[in-house]
């Protein structure tokens, strides 16, 4: 058994005319809309222990890209509550199309993947879904079974393509200046590995307890401090300007968690420091998403609904 | 008559009580066991024909993995506690790999003929604990990691009674926490790298009390195997903390068993914080002129963590290595 890394890429301007074509008759309509009261984007919870944060020159703030209840209608999203040593369970990954203009949710209770457009509104429904994590590709939306170590092509036209993918593969690589989706196909026979995946363009690693850095993939290292006791560093992102998105977990004296993701210039300069609430009531596996020009997308399972921000850049 | 029966009954439930302890107290799992007890869990590969999504009355089973597709890692199970021979023989034949169909979905208790393990079952079988334990129950039973996060180590926990534990491996390059678990998320055993906020402080950092603290914990320079009633005693004590992590222990100590399991004779041997900083060998002298009676007995050494002590590593080669007689 030998494994080849192979690569698809996204056309950016398919995916929206992917999802449309999913769409069930009369499903693209407002009254399908599942809205939550507000339409404003739901503030995170005020920490003072956020204020120690330094100036930066960007600002960011969230709109509302899509508000669904639960449930199992059209447009809506499952949600099992925990409890009774059943850990919550909800929408567990999002992707979003390199242009803004299509939001796909996994939504693992009731097995399927649910579509939406940039206004929020919902585009259709796979169903027979199940999957940890999935993506937009060229040919339908793929959606990875880290149990089965499959990754499903859902087409426009219904068909289902599946492929055997490594075992260790446990989330897509998205690339999101160019939408270009990657994972590890596992084949028989004989195989090369010259159409090789590329590796994210940096690397993120934990450094001590106050400090991370970011690798680039033209020899930089970017330091990243943290004033409380540094948890965890992840890749977001890094969008068609070259900026480089990291989420950054810092561990309080109280065992909580305060998340932000920090934009970084190739040069090193921090130019954002976007906080992240982490009030869910289920934990997503993918909770954020970048696009092309640098939107950030946040997943937030609430107790009776799902938001999704996108944190924009102001003038 | 009677009062005789009655005695020796004491007298057998008393050893078979001591028995129990003992072997609860002493033959107690390493961080190693932990790992390894959970790998067959995890990696385990099944496929079953027996599919059903019926989460209401008279049925209650909701199976999380599609018929006829080969998984890997042994299916969750709501209230599941099965060991893997159990899980294969029962979804061979009729039975149900696994079940999603909670309580919280309706579900008034366990359903009948679904296999697989729930989080806290998981746990369970790996540190080798017999019957169905809960949250609760294991949140109960286990003591609080020194520095909590920044102190976990391979085979401690993070739990959170009443809804989930999972079991800590290693920290990985990003400083995100790899764990094992069997959880709803993924709906089997599955050993990941999850994030620090999975887990807010709801969740308790904590460590199974018969877990070994040391990797390797050994006697050595025994002197004195075979000594007089009142002679001194006189051996010296080399602990080796092997899993490269360090800990501190706010004492060492030792005990003295007798054949029937009974301590007779206990002594620190640091009251003092002791730190083992990553692969450490530390030395203790002990030396004291004993009162015990002719007999055979065996030492254990034992590490306090908080105000609770645990044996070291006392596994039975090691046991017999520290037997020793005391004659008249």
């Amino acid at each position: 058994m030998q494994f080849v890394f192979t690569y698809v890429l996204l056309i950016a301007l398919a995916a929206p005319a992917i999802a449309d074509d999913l769409l069930g008759p009369g499903q693209n309509r407002q009254d399908h809309l599942s809205t939550l009261i507000t339409t404003e984007a739901v503030p995170a919870p005020r920490d003072p222990r956020r204020e120690r944060q330094v100036r930066v020159p960007e600002t960011y703030k969230p709109v509302v890209a899509l508000a669904v209840t639960y449930g199992d209608g059209p447009g809506q999203l499952g949600f099992m509550a925990g409890g009774s040593d059943q850990r919550a369970l909800g929408p567990l990954s999002f992707a979003v199309d390199v242009e803004g203009d299509s939001i796909a949710i996994l939504d693992p209770v009731n097995q399927r993947v649910v579509t939406f457009n940039r206004y929020g509104l919902p585009r259709g429904t796979i169903d027979d879904a199940r999957g940890t994590d999935l993506a937009l590709m060229p040919d339908g939306i793929g959606v990875l079974d880290t149990a089965t170590a499959t990754l499903v092509v859902h087409s426009p036209n219904g068909t289902r393509t599946e492929v055997e993918v490594s075992p260790e593969q446990s989330k897509l690589i998205v690339d999101a200046a160019t939408g270009a989706v990657y994972f590890r196909e596992r084949r028989d026979g004989t195989t090369t590995l010259d159409a090789a995946v590329r590796a994210p363009a940096a690397e993120v690693f934990r450094v001590d307890d106050h400090a991370g850095e970011i690798r680039t993939e033209d020899g930089f290292t970017i330091p990243v401090h943290t004033a409380e006791t540094f948890g965890s560093i992840d890749l977001v992102g890094i969008d068609r300007g070259g900026n480089i998105f990291v989420e950054v977990e810092q561990l309080l004296p109280d065992s909580d968690v305060i998340k932000e993701v920090r934009k970084y210039r190739p040069s090193g300069e921090l130019r954002a420091v976007i906080p992240i609430a982490i009030d869910y009531a289920a934990h997503p596996r993918r909770e954020l998403v970048l696009d092309g020009a640098g939107n950030l997308y946040h997943l937030r399972p609430l107790a009776h609904g799902v938001v999704v921000e996108r944190w924009e850049q102001q003038p | 008559m009677i009062g005789k029966e009655i005695t020796t009954m004491r007298t057998r439930i008393l050893s078979a009580f001591i028995a129990v302890l003992f072997s609860t107290a002493t033959y107690g799992i390493t961080r190693d066991d932990v790992v390894a007890n959970a790998a067959p869990f995890k990696d385990l590969r099944w496929s079953s024909k027996n599919s059903l999504d019926s989460c209401k009355a008279t049925t209650w089973i909701s199976t999380p993995h599609a018929a006829n597709k080969t998984v890997t890692g042994m299916a969750y199970n709501w209230g599941g506690n099965n060991t893997i021979a159990e899980f294969n023989k029962a979804i061979a034949g009729t039975g149900y790999p696994g079940n999603k169909c909670t309580k919280t979905q309706g579900n008034p208790g366990l359903s009948k003929n679904t296999w697989g393990v729930d989080c806290s079952g998981f746990f369970g079988r790996i540190f080798g604990i017999t019957g169905k334990l809960n949250t609760t129950m294991i949140r109960d039973m286990t003591v609080a990691v020194r520095g909590d996060r920044a102190g976990l180590r391979t085979g401690d926990i993070l739990v959170k009674a009443g809804d989930h534990v999972a079991i800590y491996l290693s920290g990985t390059p990003t400083g995100a926490p790899l764990i094992v678990e069997s959880s709803g998320y993924d709906w089997r055993v599955v050993q990941r790298t999850a994030k620090w906020s999975e887990f807010p402080k709801s969740y308790e950092s904590k460590r199974y009390a018969q877990l070994q603290d040391a990797g390797i914990a050994k006697f050595n320079g025994m002197t004195a195997p075979t000594i007089r009633r009142g002679a001194k005693l006189v051996t010296n004590l080399t602990l080796r903390e092997s899993d490269g992590n360090g800990i501190t222990y706010d004492g060492i100590g030792l005990s003295i068993y007798n054949d029937s399991m009974t301590v007779k004779y206990g002594d620190a041997l640091a009251t003092q914080k002791v730190a083992f900083r990553g692969d450490e060998v530390r030395k203790f002298n002990f030396s004291v002129t004993n009162g015990l009676q002719p007999g055979t007995y065996r030492i254990i050494a034992i590490g306090k963590v908080g105000s609770r002590w645990t044996p070291f590593v006392p596994k039975v080669p090691y046991l017999n290595n520290t037997r020793f007689t005391i004659t008249k």
